[in-house]
């Protein structure tokens, strides 16, 4: 019948197909030879590996001694921003013989957690939230500096103090922080500004007045990606560091000794008021449709002549490349630091960027370390044929960057008098990536209603530090 | 037990345990469930009683703390205010809704379309959207569902009709809404595939039959092909309805659950407060809430399709 | 679609009630056709335009607003420099077969004998056993990573194939014990019964009635268990760690930026993706057979 020849078919090539397939799988694990970092990591006896498989690489380069082995780093670059650091890891093994493989992991926060508490991690992940960091810390699961044997000396003569605080926890140095952008950086378009005849703003009031002023003259000034509810985040705290000042910043964000009822978190949430009401005027689609836009999304609309000023981070610059190569930045669009409030506290750079932190004690990671923390390694990053990334590395500089906007951006990093993280990230992610997210975007919608939004923030960081 | 014995048909005494034994047919089955699914779901139990991160879970014992914090203390889960956009009533939203949708359609599919010239393409069409995968489906839903008029084509037809661009994603009435439209899109995949080969195993007899009898098409349908299917369709509610509780992927791209976590679900909150948050004990007591919830629904798809090899 | 095992042509009711089901039918049909094709043709014209030009028009706007382009096509399919980052497309797609096609066979044996066991075998607490299973449904996968991956861990599988696999088999196998369960019970129990007054021992039943008869349930289960370890994007992140292993969901996910701009990298990267799983979908699709039941009864 019909149907035994249907099942004897499907047996006939199900049988050779499954045993193929299941042959191809065992060779595809045999096959680590050409892959540089075995998947199974091991912990401190890898000096083995260093002997046998140093020999294939450099011609005995300066640096350390070529100890050959590998390394396996993780971070959540992809796309161009990976193609720059691969550059960077082609000149460490380069300089080291030690063969590096990078594991582009965009839901790094996910995948990270679940490695270590499997018993797998990589050996070094660059990782973006302190907040974080401070967690992996309290668990036991990262190697500090000293235990790895870095040459901390190396460490201070590059970068300043305040930068090695931030990758200090408990005490101790655990992250190297890289890859740093501005997040004081207001985007706006010049031809408009004439048009307008505004003038880049200097104080907040002054940015309020641009602001009423293209309202007045029927435009929409404002895109705002909030469905990114990080970008609100980001508003708030170049509010924030600038109305109480960067110990209070770290008060709030990192110890929780200011809490989110605080007055001073009371009266920058008023500026913000301020700024952005009448919501369904100054903001593009109102609150509904700021909260249904990505940012980039966002940026795209003012760029789209849909509005006229934006605020986010000095990485815009490079999707405004990606997404309308026909406009030149630093002339179509460029952007003016976000403006002061409190002249006691100037205009602080409120910034994010990622820490190298090590989970695995080895020779290669420390040879890792301290390539990254050397001006060399940080010049290559500058000048990548993509992705270039800005370090707080005193070997750089700012004139190095292909692109002028980063290298105004660099430039602002460097030299700025106070420089603070990224407040969103510097808290537990329960509070920083959630409920800070959440209650904006109901501040978005109601920004009356500031007291629930901060009761609401409060109740999530009260459960969280 | 090793002697062998050759008769007729008798076979290897391998053959002969196996012919009494279904536990040796299930065995390897049961152990995987077992290591993969029991075994982690008693882990997870023990975990939600206390409070702790993914690497540390079980840092401070809490008694059922997480679960009444996630009842009484959780405006994003539970909310007793309206609007009531929270996770555990988005979720209802979801069983209902979803449900209806995907079978609704999958039926009509599947019926209607039986036979028909076009029926190749039609199904095809329909079984599309999960072959683009999560990802893709969630990118080609941002673009549909673009607040700008221009981007979103949903908004480019509502504006020509004159009313104005509603945000659908962004707000929190329509977004969960949204996300249930695209659910629908993915999952009648499923649904009409099963449904097709359940309705084409109705013996053409018994529809001649009943036709010949004077029957309309659709009493044909609702009295004689429709028993037939019944525990497919069964089969395919729950299914969709566990779909519904842990689509986790959609809403993970879409909203990443807001606006202002109107448009979460249960499946996601565990994700959320187990990976984003660091909360492991809080995350996991909301996944087992999520199994308490389900509990009568199997007990229920127990009840009427039991085990039993049995026939209409 | 073909009748199948009926050789006698169609009953004149049938292509009479045929000749009535036109209009408003066809209408409707044509419409659920449509609305669900839309997106996916939304997708496809996006995938051959630039980023920029999407992001200031929409895809049916195409023909006249451009912006059209190879170049995200040509991004996916490079093996190296501009394109993918390692392990390469080729690479990516010869993984995803290794994974794929192991992770959909074994579930389904391993399924269909469990399904036959509970069904028509005795054995002790079946009941419970079964019911646990379709509990199973429900627990998400996530709360499951940690405990298996120190498993994994100690079983010396991490980052391998077969770890993935396994891990597939399984996590593929409540919902195939819960679909082929149904399936298996819709087996006439008089032919079961039939067949053992004659002698056929369990294995012959199982071979030569229940997995014929089941057969559609069977490759219903089989297609969506394919698609599905196909598209799987994060039980791959999990354990999957070595980045040659990497599948095509995960390379051309990593296309995208920390900031996700490239999307429209995602939508040229869907379908190159979707070739296989469209392949494995409509050529099994002849195994549908209309009407397996009828003449059974005879056999």
């Amino acid at each position: 019948m019909k149907r035994e020849n249907n099942m004897k078919r499907l047996m006939r090539w199900l049988v050779p197909l499954l045993a193929l397939s299941l042959i191809a799988a065992a060779c595809g694990d045999d096959d680590d030879s050409d892959t540089s970092a075995p998947s199974e990591q091991s912990d401190s006896d890898s000096s083995d590996s260093g002997g046998s498989d140093g020999d294939d690489s450099s011609d005995g380069e300066s640096g350390d001694s070529s100890i050959g082995g590998s390394i396996e780093i993780m971070s959540n670059w992809g796309g161009p921003e990976q193609v720059g650091f691969e550059e960077v890891l082609a000149a460490f093994t380069k300089a080291t013989g030690i063969e590096a493989t990078y594991v582009s992991e965009r839901d790094q926060e996910t995948v990270l957690p679940t490695r270590i508490a499997g018993g797998s991690p990589p050996d070094v992940s660059i990782f973006s939230r302190p907040g974080q960091v401070q967690q992996f810390v309290d668990d036991g699961v990262l190697v500090s500096y000293a235990d790895l044997g870095v040459d901390m000396s190396l460490l201070e003569n590059h970068y300043s103090q305040s930068v090695l605080d931030l990758g200090t926890f408990n005490g101790e140095l655990y992250g190297l922080l890289t890859a740093v952008n501005s997040k004081s950086t207001f985007w706006y378009k010049p031809a408009s500004f004439s048009a307008q005849g505004f003038e880049e703003p200097s104080t907040v009031d002054e940015l309020d007045a641009i602001i009423e002023g293209y309202v007045d003259a029927g435009l929409t000034p404002l895109a705002i990606g909030a469905l990114d509810g990080w970008t609100l985040t980001d508003w708030f705290e170049n509010l924030y560091v600038r109305v109480a000042g960067p110990e209070n910043y770290n008060k709030l964000f990192v110890t929780h000794e200011i809490e989110w009822t605080d007055p001073t978190v009371v009266e920058t949430m008023e500026i913000f008021a301020d700024l952005l009401t009448p919501v369904d005027d100054v903001v593009l689609g109102g609150a509904a449709g700021a909260n249904s836009t990505a940012f980039i999304d966002a940026f795209d609309q003012v760029l789209n002549d849909d509005a006229e000023i934006y605020y986010e981070g000095g990485f815009m610059g490079n999707f405004a490349r990606e997404n309308f190569p026909d406009l030149v930045g630093g002339e179509d669009y460029t952007f003016f630091p976000f403006p002061e409030i409190d002249p006691a506290f100037g205009a602080p750079v409120v910034g994010g960027g990622s820490f190298a932190i090590a989970f695995n004690n080895t020779p290669q990671v420390k040879a890792f370390i301290e390539f990254l923390a050397s001006p060399e390694a940080n010049e290559v990053w500058a000048t990548t044929s993509e992705g270039a990334r800005i370090n707080p590395n005193s070997g750089v500089g700012a004139d190095l960057f292909a692109d002028p906007l980063t290298g105004l951006e660099a430039a602002a990093i460097l030299a700025a008098d106070v420089f603070v993280f990224d407040g969103s990230d510097l808290a537990p992610s329960a509070v920083g990536g959630d409920a800070m997210f959440t209650g904006l975007q109901m501040f978005l919608e109601n920004p009356d209603d500031i007291n629930g939004v901060l009761e609401f923030i409060e109740a999530a960081a009260d459960a969280a530090y | 037990m090793v002697a062998v014995e050759v008769g007729k048909g008798q076979g290897l005494s391998i053959s002969r345990l196996l012919k009494s034994r279904g536990e040796i047919w299930a065995g390897p089955g049961l152990l995987l469930l077992a290591t993969f699914f029991v075994w982690p779901l008693l882990r997870t139990i023990w975990v939600s009683f206390h409070k702790g991160s993914i690497i540390k879970p079980t840092r401070e014992f809490v008694g059922i703390n997480n679960y009444t914090d996630l009842l009484t203390n959780d405006p994003s889960f539970l909310k007793t205010e309206l609007p009531p956009w929270s996770a555990l009533f988005n979720s209802g939203l979801w069983v209902v809704f979803f449900t209806v949708g995907v079978i609704g359609v999958g039926l009509l599919v599947a019926v209607l379309g039986d036979d028909v010239k076009y029926e190749k393409a039609l199904k095809a069409a329909v079984f599309l959207p999960i072959v683009i995968s999560f990802t893709a489906a969630s990118v080609v839903f941002r673009l549909v569902f673009a607040a700008d008029s221009r981007i979103g084509s949903v908004n480019a037809l509502w504006t020509t009709f004159g009313f104005d661009s509603v945000a659908w994603l962004g707000q929190a009435g329509t977004a969960n809404t949204t996300l249930i439209v695209a659910g629908i899109w993915v999952w009648t995949s499923l649904s009409m595939t099963l449904l097709s080969s359940a309705y084409r195993s109705v013996p053409t007899e018994l529809r001649d039959a009943a036709r010949v009898d004077g029957a309309t098409a659709a009493q044909t349908f609702w009295r004689v092909s429709f028993p037939v299917m019944r525990p497919t369709v069964v089969v395919v509610a729950v299914t969709m309805i566990i779909n519904a509780l842990k689509a986790v992927d959609l809403v993970l791209v879409m909203t990443e659950g807001g606006p202002s976590a109107s448009s979460r679900i249960v499946g996601f909150t565990v994700f959320w407060e187990i990976f984003n948050n660091n909360r492991a004990g809080y995350g996991s007591s909301a996944a087992v809430l999520l199994l308490i919830l389900v509990l009568p629904l199997m007990w229920y798809q127990m009840r009427n399709a039991g085990l039993d090899g049995e026939t209409s | 679609m073909t009748t199948g095992t009926n050789q006698t042509p169609l009953p004149v009711i049938e292509r009479l009630i045929r000749v009535t089901r036109k209009g408003p039918v066809h209408v409707l049909l044509g419409l659920v056709g449509l609305l669900w094709l839309l997106p996916s043709i939304g997708l496809l014209v996006t995938s051959f335009r630039t980023r920029s030009a999407s992001s200031q028009s929409g895809w049916w706007t195409a023909a006249w607003e451009g912006g059209w382009t190879l170049d995200n096509y040509d991004t996916i399919l490079s093996s190296s420099g501009e394109g993918l980052p390692p392990p390469g497309f080729a690479k990516a797609l010869w993984n995803t077969v290794i994974i794929t096609v192991p992770s959909t066979i074994l579930p389904v044996i391993v399924a269909s004998l469990a399904a036959y066991g509970l069904v028509w075998m005795n054995f002790r607490f079946r009941n419970t056993i079964y019911l646990g299973i379709v509990a199973m449904l429900v627990i998400p996968l996530q709360v499951t990573w940690v405990p298996v991956l120190k498993l994994f861990n100690t079983l010396d599988l991490t980052g391998s194939f077969n770890g993935l696999i396994l891990a597939h088999t399984a996590y593929g196998l409540p919902f195939a014990v819960f679909l082929l369960v149904r399936g298996f019970s819709e087996v006439p129990r008089s032919l079961i019964e039939a067949a053992r007054i004659d002698g056929a021992s369990h294995i012959q039943t199982f071979r030569k009635i229940v997995l014929p008869l089941a057969m559609p349930v069977i490759i219903s289960l089989t297609i969506f268990q394919f698609v599905w370890v196909w598209n799987d994007l994060m039980n791959a992140l999990i354990f999957v760690q070595d980045v040659n292993k990497f599948p095509l969901t995960i390379s051309i996910r990593n296309l995208l930026g920390q900031y996700g701009n490239e999307w429209h990298l995602l939508a040229a990267g869907a379908f190159v993706s979707m070739v296989v799983p469209l392949i494995v979908f409509l050529s099994l699709q002849r195994f549908y057979v209309r009407g397996l039941t009828a003449g059974a009864v005879k056999g």
